[in-house]
């Protein structure tokens, strides 16, 4: 633990280096991030849905979602740059260090531009849970912070995925952001809209309904079963699933270095 | 006029070397379309709206995603931009042509020939797609020649746009910030985010004073007829009145940026 902060401190140094660029990157991720959040509102204005859909709820999965995916690519952005340490051969560096691996890959790259993201995703969540929730429990209070975790399990497990699938192409494939970026673009949306085959996908194999769907239920009292509470924990299963495969792959690997 | 073409003729030879690069392009752009058609029909299964229907959306969609990279506002590898920091620009500055042009040109180029490998497989398979998911055929000859030149020009507004961001550049000498903000207010009043006939009505009055909705809006509007000929040939003329303009600030501003430019490197 002591190891990741050092790499967070070095890479917010890194950072602030280079003060104007690192501001007018975070206004624009920012500015990206309200866009989304634009078409999906502009999206049910249009087809008059916020009568079905409280604008709250929307608010709060959307926030959910983005909250967790701006966290992990704040901290974990090493995986998703991960075919850069394999092609130059940094990986074996890694390899033969005695600490834990996952942690120096995410301290090869923090992305601190994602910062702005993580604070008005935050404030929303936040904001709109207030909305929702009429009087606050224990156990609502529990399921919004396991809501978050959950999603960044999710998310961290997808980018973990990606980085095995490097091992075997050693260049970084396109189609590992087709799933992280398509992941988003789909499940910004309420999954209350989709098909039910959509969310049974996005239960089993990505199981974001777990965290910014089904459990929303809970919070605004639409249902008082109290394994909706716990819900989110299961993401920890793919969590599993990919480091098994990560594990897997790594015994697989060949060096690219010389 | 000849170094131009031999310029794209080159550009277009690089691209056909980088096949993978182009495959895996191919692959996103299936993708995007098939999540897009996802999405949108999750919201006409609940309502439909007045301004466009399934159909000429789906046609919006597919269009969009097979010229992606005529219309797009970045693309990937932006070898001006490092000439400017790395200071090769003196040699361009050496080159006997108009700077603009030269690198309008090779801009221009660059679309094009990351186009024509993309965008044959992508129309293609969206011809192959199942009912509604499907491009259809043009809704007449008329409109599918007005869509042609529509989309021309739209590439050329586009360039003539990047052209502005990047020479302001040239001032700066960082082109992340501006560029990622222009790109991403720009896909939105262009409609690559989502259709502009999506978007609310304030909205859409805005676009109606911006030369975004010019780019690629327009033309995939017209391919499915949600926009009828004369509106089209009203807009065409618009279209070549802000090239004008956007060619003209373009100009001033790279004669300032000359005037002014330092060389970077030693």
């Amino acid at each position: 633990m002591k190891l990741f902060l050092n790499y967070l401190s070095l890479h917010l140094k890194i950072s602030l280096e280079y003060k104007s660029s690192f501001i007018m990157t975070i206004i624009s991720q920012t500015l990206a991030m309200f866009v989304e959040l634009f078409t999906v509102y502009a999206l049910f204005l249009k087809f008059k849905l916020l009568d079905i859909y409280n604008s709250y709820e929307l608010l709060l999965g959307f926030s959910t979602l983005w909250l967790g995916f701006s966290l992990i690519e704040l901290f974990a952005r090493g995986f998703d740059h991960f075919s850069h340490i394999i092609i130059n051969g940094n990986f074996d560096i890694l390899l033969i260090r005695p600490a834990n691996l996952f942690i120096q890959i995410c301290g090869t790259d923090i992305c601190y531009e994602k910062i702005g993201r993580v604070l008005v995703s935050l404030f929303i969540f936040i904001y709109s849970s207030i909305k929702i929730i009429s009087h606050f429990t224990f156990y609502k209070l529990l399921l919004l912070v396991l809501m978050v975790i959950g999603c960044m399990v999710v998310i961290f497990s997808i980018f973990i995925i990606g980085a095995t699938i490097c091992f075997v192409t050693i260049q970084g494939l396109e189609a590992v952001n087709i799933i992280t970026n398509g992941t988003r673009q789909v499940c910004q949306y309420p999954m209350g809209i989709y098909k039910k085959a959509v969310r049974v996908f996005f239960t089993i194999f990505i199981p974001v309904t777990l965290v910014n769907y089904y459990p929303i239920d809970y919070l605004t009292g639409r249902t008082d079963n109290i394994l909706y509470v716990f819900m989110p924990i299961l993401t920890i299963i793919m969590f599993f699933i990919s480091k098994f495969i990560f594990n897997f792959g790594l015994r697989k690997y060949c060096s690219t270095g010389s | 006029m000849k170094p131009y073409i031999s310029y794209f003729k080159s550009e277009l030879l690089v691209g056909l070397q980088y096949k993978e690069a182009a495959l895996a392009g191919l692959a996103t752009q299936f993708f995007w379309g098939i999540l897009y058609a996802f999405v949108f029909q999750a919201f006409y299964n609940h309502a439909s709206v007045d301004t466009i229907n399934f159909k000429e959306l789906m046609c919006y969609v597919w269009l969009n995603q097979a010229f992606f990279s005529l219309i797009i506002f970045v693309l990937r590898d932006n070898q001006i931009m490092d000439q400017i920091k790395n200071g090769a620009v003196a040699y361009e500055l050496c080159r006997p042509y108009d700077l603009y042009w030269w690198w309008f040109l090779k801009h221009l180029s660059k679309r094009y020939a990351a186009c024509f490998l993309r965008c044959l497989p992508v129309l293609v398979f969206a011809f192959l797609l199942p009912k509604p998911y499907n491009l259809t055929l043009p809704i007449s000859i008329e409109a599918f020649v007005l869509f042609l030149i529509a989309l021309f020009l739209g590439t050329i507004i586009i360039v003539s746009i990047v052209m502005i961001v990047q020479t302001i550049s040239f001032f700066t000498y960082q082109d992340k910030g501006i560029t990622s903000i222009v790109s991403t207010v720009g896909a939105l009043l262009s409609g690559l985010d989502i259709p502009l006939p999506l978007l609310p009505i304030i909205i859409l009055s805005i676009t109606e004073y911006l030369p975004f909705r010019l780019i690629s809006d327009l033309s995939q509007r017209l391919y499915s007829g949600n926009i009828g000929i004369e509106y089209g040939l009203k807009s065409i003329g618009l279209q070549i009145i802000w090239i004008i303009i956007l060619v003209a600030i373009g100009k001033l501003l790279m004669k300032i940026a000359l005037r002014k430019v330092s060389i970077q490197g030693g």
